[in-house]
């Protein structure tokens, strides 16, 4: 049985090393390097795996031209077999992205699964499943751990819940947002790009539609930012405690009790 | 009057304490404040809500919706969203209430933010606050246009708030919309049966303590300091411990005066549960993990050498 | 352990090196990269990007992540024999896939049989990124000169049964030449290979009698170095010819050794026993041809190996001295400390230095033999022969000297299992070693420079002008130094092959200081950062060259050497 997956993906900033005042003097964030969000590396992986044991196609699918990081590209690198980018001028809010995002898939036709990441620090993007979801009418799963069975017309996931996790089954075609954590060589940890696929895939041109060629005349923006201001951060002073020394290790805990 | 709707979460424990902040929550913004319940055997749970501050409680019973599951729940609340018309929609930012809120915005075509930690008015509409960046910038939401804004929040949003009580109760005669939507096959679930929430000592373990055994060790050295286990989800996965200690993002958050980490590497997702703790001590043979960024002492070594050092010396 | 998620972008002189020392342009337009109709890359631009991109991503990004968090226990683990098969532990056997599916296993290797075809200088940083994450793995990923060999010497049909396999990362080799009593002299091989006559008239061969110490013998293809000619008739180097041996019951792997490093690496003991054998090439050139090809690609390797270990130890070492604080302060800032950091650094700058000098004069050479331009191949050949062996024994000597010391920044810590630098050490010990000890690198550049070599390479220096004053001042001084190594040379070649043997590595240590000077110099036209570095460089050398060039002009005589009490 083969299955037809399209993954939504997108760039992230990369906010692992930001230090010091995260704003510049104009209350703008300052530039931080941006990288493939790592929930949704983790989903096309997912995809991929599906694929590999099952068969079918593999189709990504990113909303916004490339900053530093062409996602769509680097999904083609590690298998991906096809991939379409949607245009836009605008800094869009997520329900128009959603809009953009569900007409796109519509316009790919027919999946069994839509993929992306659930973006925990932000919650973002599991807003995105949803509003997706619920655009499409698909059945949709959010904090997906991992997918325990796939058979023709129903998936069944194992979700992450408070307290433990839960087992569900879903009609197909389902959205699931999946937030998979790797443990150390983690059988689901996202595949490196392939050295062959990454020289024929250079500059293989990936087809682009705007809203307009989507059917859509715009959506209504219904989320502003209306601005940001620096927390301010708890300044840690750590002292570096020798690991082989009892006499410090004995001095901590004088002071820590 | 501006109505809000409040999406209460409840299970075998009642209503979740995040629903019951939401609920304060609401009762400071000004306006009518209706609670809706969904699910089966309510009572309870309709009582709670009325001693929290719900002017109306508004219940939908159905057999299917006895486990929550996205899809019928959230045609049921669209349904509701469509019949009360509330300008703001309070859902908490859970499992539950990050699946469900935006589900429902996509069905609504609603504007939909998740994890704030702030609601505020702001003229005729709302401020909405969250915090962004690894917890670095506060950032400000407004929504636009005119539908219902459906907003979860994040604990220590309000203080649950008891009140006289007394009110209305408005049973909903709605059921899920049809078609397939799947079901919840099992949970596997802990009871609670430790408050994380109130310890002083916390000693938690994460990937890095590599093994039930090694655990026992920490379990000691949280004796001795009269405080109890954390976990992060790794060492949770891993079966080590059991997932009521999770600590972070889907687990507890705890503001203990002592957090020791051990073997835990600092993932957002782990620290956004730690952030009120007043001393931290890191445990970790890597110099340069993320958990040090906000450890008051740092210890850079093998924590099956570090703890069973600092049990001995405990006595 | 110092942590990062990209050995090539976290690595700001790898990728100076890379984006602003190697000259790429005319790396492609010898090899044919680019240039012409049919060639892979529309322009220079984007095959240098290409090149560059895969350094980052995959080769970078999974030696850090996955093969440099495993070494540990790659090390702990080691392989293990089990009737007569290696077995090799969980996170090696992971690393191998992880290369086989991103697909690195046929860098070098024409595109024709599935490889990319990469250059050498491509390959050697790709060596450097993966053995900065585990040494020990570098001997199989740097096992690609074995494909290369067959592809280059191998009859067609060998080439198309073997080759695509050995790029998909199917079957892995070994090269085998070592028996207990031929090492460094490898003209005294003497497994026999018989011809099968009766039985196989159109000319294949068995082979029978052991190897050892060799890495990975427990490979599918194995290159084999065997006597086929009566010693009667054709004694030492010329009675040996090169045999492909594919893995089967009449290849015993009888031990794999228990070693101070490299423990990811197996190293076995081979007995042939009446092995099928097919002959590479001509029958008697075993040693002298191919042999000799496959040692040159290998100890580029092994250069490669060398500076991605001393990448790793200097890491180590100034992560740690930041951090560790004695008499009040960071020990980093101890000068002692300090003098410490300083000569890890510049001894892994400049390995690096000449690393990428000579891989770009081995491309150089083997593009303008395809182009079957024999001028230019006679020209960057020699300039390969002589700084192969020299940049194997430099980078080798520096990677243990940066070894050693980052563990005596580390102090008692450095001694201990729990820190990296110990296993480095112990790696970085091999190095020196195989392939050619360093006493056999010494010897084979002497020869070379002794014939006057090296001139070539340093004419580019000769007469150039440098615009800069600091730097006209530093490349006054290293034209200084000129005169000392050319007498040095001259009195070599004047007092004898025995003199010449007794002073080698003097006179190599010479050459290499004073062209690395140049190189390092020529960096620092660039970044201003390597004004320092080449300061810091000279200082040290060029009194070191004075030196060297006293001691091969006085008087010493192999008998003082020779110290044994009466
Ligand atoms: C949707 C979602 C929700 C999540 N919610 C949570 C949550 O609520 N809580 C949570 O914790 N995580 C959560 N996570 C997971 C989180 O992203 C991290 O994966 C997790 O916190 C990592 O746990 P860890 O630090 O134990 O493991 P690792 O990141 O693997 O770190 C292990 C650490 O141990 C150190 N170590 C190893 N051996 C030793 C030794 N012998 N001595 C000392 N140190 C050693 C290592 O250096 C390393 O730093 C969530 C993830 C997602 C996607
Ligand atoms: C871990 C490991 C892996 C190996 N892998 C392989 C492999 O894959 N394939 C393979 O064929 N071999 C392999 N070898 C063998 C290796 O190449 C030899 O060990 C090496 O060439 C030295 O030979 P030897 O050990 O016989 O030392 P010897 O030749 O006995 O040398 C002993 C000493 O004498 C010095 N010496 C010898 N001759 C001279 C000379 N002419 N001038 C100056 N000094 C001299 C040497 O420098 C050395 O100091 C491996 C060895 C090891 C340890």
């Amino acid at each position: 049985m083969s299955y037809h997956i399209i993954v939504v993906v997108r760039e992230v900033w990369d906010t692992r090393d930001l230090v010091g005042e995260p704003l510049g003097l104009d209350g703008v964030l300052k530039p931080l390097p941006r990288r493939f969000d790592p929930e949704d590396l983790n989903s096309l992986e997912q995809a991929l795996q599906i694929k590999d044991r099952e068969g079918g196609s593999v189709t990504v699918l990113s909303v916004g031209q490339p900053g530093e990081v062409d996602v769509l590209r680097e999904c083609l690198y590690r298998g991906a077999d096809e991939a379409f980018r949607v245009t836009t001028d605008e800094d869009l809010d997520t329900g128009a992205r959603a809009a953009l995002l569900a007409a796109a898939i519509r316009r790919i036709g027919a999946h069994d699964l839509v993929l992306l990441g659930v973006s925990v620090p932000e919650g973002e993007n599991s807003l995105l499943a949803g509003e997706l979801a619920g655009r499409l009418g698909h059945a949709q799963l959010t904090y997906v751990d991992s997918l325990t069975e796939l058979v023709p017309g129903q998936v069944t996931c194992r979700r992450e819940i408070e307290m433990g996790s839960e087992f569900v089954r879903l009609p197909l075609p389902a959205v699931l947002a999946l937030g998979v954590y790797l443990l150390k060589d983690d059988p689901r940890t996202p595949r490196a790009a392939k050295a062959m696929l990454k020289l024929k895939l250079k500059k293989a041109p990936i087809p682009e539609w705007s809203a307009a060629e989507l059917g859509l005349a715009g959506e209504p923006r219904r989320m502003r930012l209306a601005g940001l201001t620096a927390l301010p951060q708890r300044n840690v002073e750590t002292h570096d405690v020798d690991a082989g020394s009892e006499a410090a290790l004995a001095a901590l805990l004088r002071d820590i009790r | 009057m501006t109505r809000i709707l409040v999406f209460l979460e409840h299970d075998e424990n009642g209503v979740t304490d995040l629903s019951l902040q939401a609920l304060a929550l609401a009762g400071s913004l000004g306006g009518e404040v209706e609670a809706l319940l969904v699910g089966q055997s309510l009572a309870a749970a309709v009582e709670v809500a009325l001693a929290h501050g719900a002017a109306q409680v508004l219940t939908v019973e159905h057999a299917t919706l006895a486990n929550y599951l996205a899809g019928p729940v959230s045609s049921v609340v669209a349904a509701v969203v469509t019949e009360r018309d509330p300008v703001l929609v309070l859902f908490q930012a859970s499992t539950v209430g990050n699946d469900l809120a935006p589900l429902t915005a996509g069905r609504l075509e609603a504007a939909c933010l998740v994890d704030c930690d702030g609601v505020e008015r702001a003229g005729n509409s709302w401020r909405l606050l969250r915090t962004e960046f690894d917890a670095r910038v506060r950032a400000a939401y407004q929504p636009e246009g005119t539908g219902p804004v459906l907003v979860t929040l994040k604990d220590g949003v309000a203080e649950v708030r008891a009140t006289a009580g007394g009110g209305d109760v408005i049973p909903l005669d709605l059921s899920p919309a049809g078609g397939a939507t799947g079901e919840v096959l099992r949970r596997e679930v802990v009871k609670k049966t430790v408050n994380l929430k109130d310890a002083r000592v916390i000693v938690g373990g994460g990937a890095g303590v590599g093994s039930r055994e090694n655990f026992a060790l920490l379990e000691r050295l949280a004796e001795k300091l009269g405080g109890e286990i954390g976990a992060t989800r790794a060492s949770v996965d891993a079966g080590w411990v059991s997932a009521e200690r999770q600590i972070g993002q889907t687990g507890v958050t705890v503001k203990p005066d002592l957090y020791i980490a051990c073997g835990i590497s600092g993932a957002v997702q782990h620290l956004v549960g730690i952030r009120d703790a007043r001393t931290v001590v890191g445990i970790n043979s890597d110099p340069s993990a993320p958990i040090f960024r906000v450890s008051h002492y740092r210890i850079v070594g093998d924590l099956t050498s570090v703890v069973p050092k600092l049990i001995e010396l405990l006595g | 352990m110092v942590t990062s998620e990209n050995f090539y972008q976290d690595n700001p002189d790898l990728r100076f090196v890379m984006e602003q020392m190697v000259d790429w342009a005319a790396i492609f337009a010898m090899r044919g990269d680019t240039g012409h109709a049919e060639a892979p890359f529309d322009s220079v631009e984007e095959a240098r990007e290409a090149n560059l991109d895969m350094l980052s991503d995959p080769i970078g990004t999974i030696a850090a992540q996955r093969i440099a968090p495993r070494a540990e226990d790659v090390d702990r683990l080691g392989c293990r024999l089990e009737n007569g098969q290696v077995i090799f532990s969980e996170p090696l056997q992971r690393n191998l896939d992880d290369l086989r599916e991103a697909q690195l296993t046929g860098l070098t290797m024409d595109p024709a049989y599935g490889g990319i075809g990469f250059s050498k200088t491509f390959y050697s940083a790709a060596v450097e990124l993966v053995s900065r994450a585990d040494a020990s793995l570098m001997n199989f990923f740097g096992l690609q000169g074995i494909a290369d060999t067959i592809q280059q010497f191998a009859s067609d049909e060998i080439k198309n049964e073997i080759l695509p396999d050995m790029a998909s990362g199917l079957l892995s080799g070994a090269m085998v030449l070592t028996e207990a009593d031929a090492g460094s002299d490898l003209s005294a091989v003497r497994t026999r290979s018989l011809l099968e006559a009766e039985e196989n008239p159109d000319g294949d061969w068995t082979l029978t009698g052991s190897k050892r110490f060799i890495t990975n013998g427990c490979g599918d293809v194995l290159l084999v170095l065997a006597r086929s000619e009566d010693p009667a008739k054709y004694g030492g180097g010329r009675g040996l010819s090169f045999f492909l041996v594919t893995r089967g019951e009449r290849v015993q792997i009888r031990r794999i050794e228990e070693k101070l490093g490299i423990h990811g690496s197996p190293t076995c003991e081979i007995y042939f026993d009446k092995a099928p054998a097919r002959l590479i090439g001509r029958r008697g050139h075993g040693l002298t041809r191919y042999t000799a090809w496959l040692m040159a690609a290998a100890r580029l390797g092994v250069a490669a190996q060398s500076v991605g270990i001393s990448e790793a130890a200097l890491r180590e070492a100034e992560a740690y001295a930041n951090d560790r604080e004695q008499f009040g302060k960071k020990i980093a800032e101890l000068p002692a400390v300090a003098v410490m950091l300083a000569e890890m650094r510049v001894a892994t700058e400049a390995s690096r230095a000449l690393l990428y000098a000579t891989s770009t004069f081995v491309d150089l050479q083997e593009g303008a033999e395809k182009l079957g331009l024999n001028v230019e191949e006679k020209k960057y050949g020699r300039a390969a022969d002589l700084l192969t062996p020299m940049v194997k024994y430099y980078t080798s000597e520096l990677c243990n000297m940066v070894t050693s010391t980052a563990i005596q920044v580390h102090g008692g810590n450095g001694f201990m299992k729990d820190y990296p630098v110990e296993r480095l050490f112990r790696d970085a010990r091999i190095t020196n070693i195989y392939e050619g000890t360093s006493q056999i690198q010494v010897d084979w550049a002497v020869v070379r420079l002794v014939r006057g070599e090296l001139t070539a390479i340093l004419e580019p220096y000769a007469g150039r002008v440098w615009e800069d004053i600091e730097l006209a001042e530093l490349a006054e001084r290293l034209h200084d130094s000129r005169p000392l190594l050319d007498q040095a040379t001259a009195c070599l070649k004047q007092r004898g092959p025995e003199y010449r043997d007794l002073m080698a590595r003097r006179v190599v240590d010479m050459a290499l200081d004073h062209y690395v000077g140049w190189l390092l110099l020529a960096q620092a036209e660039k970044w201003r950062y390597k004004r320092k570095v080449v300061r810091r460089f000279l200082a040290d050398a060029l009194p070191r060259l004075r030196m060297n060039h006293e001691i091969v002009m006085g008087d010493r005589t192999l008998d003082l050497e020779r110290l044994v009490e009466a």
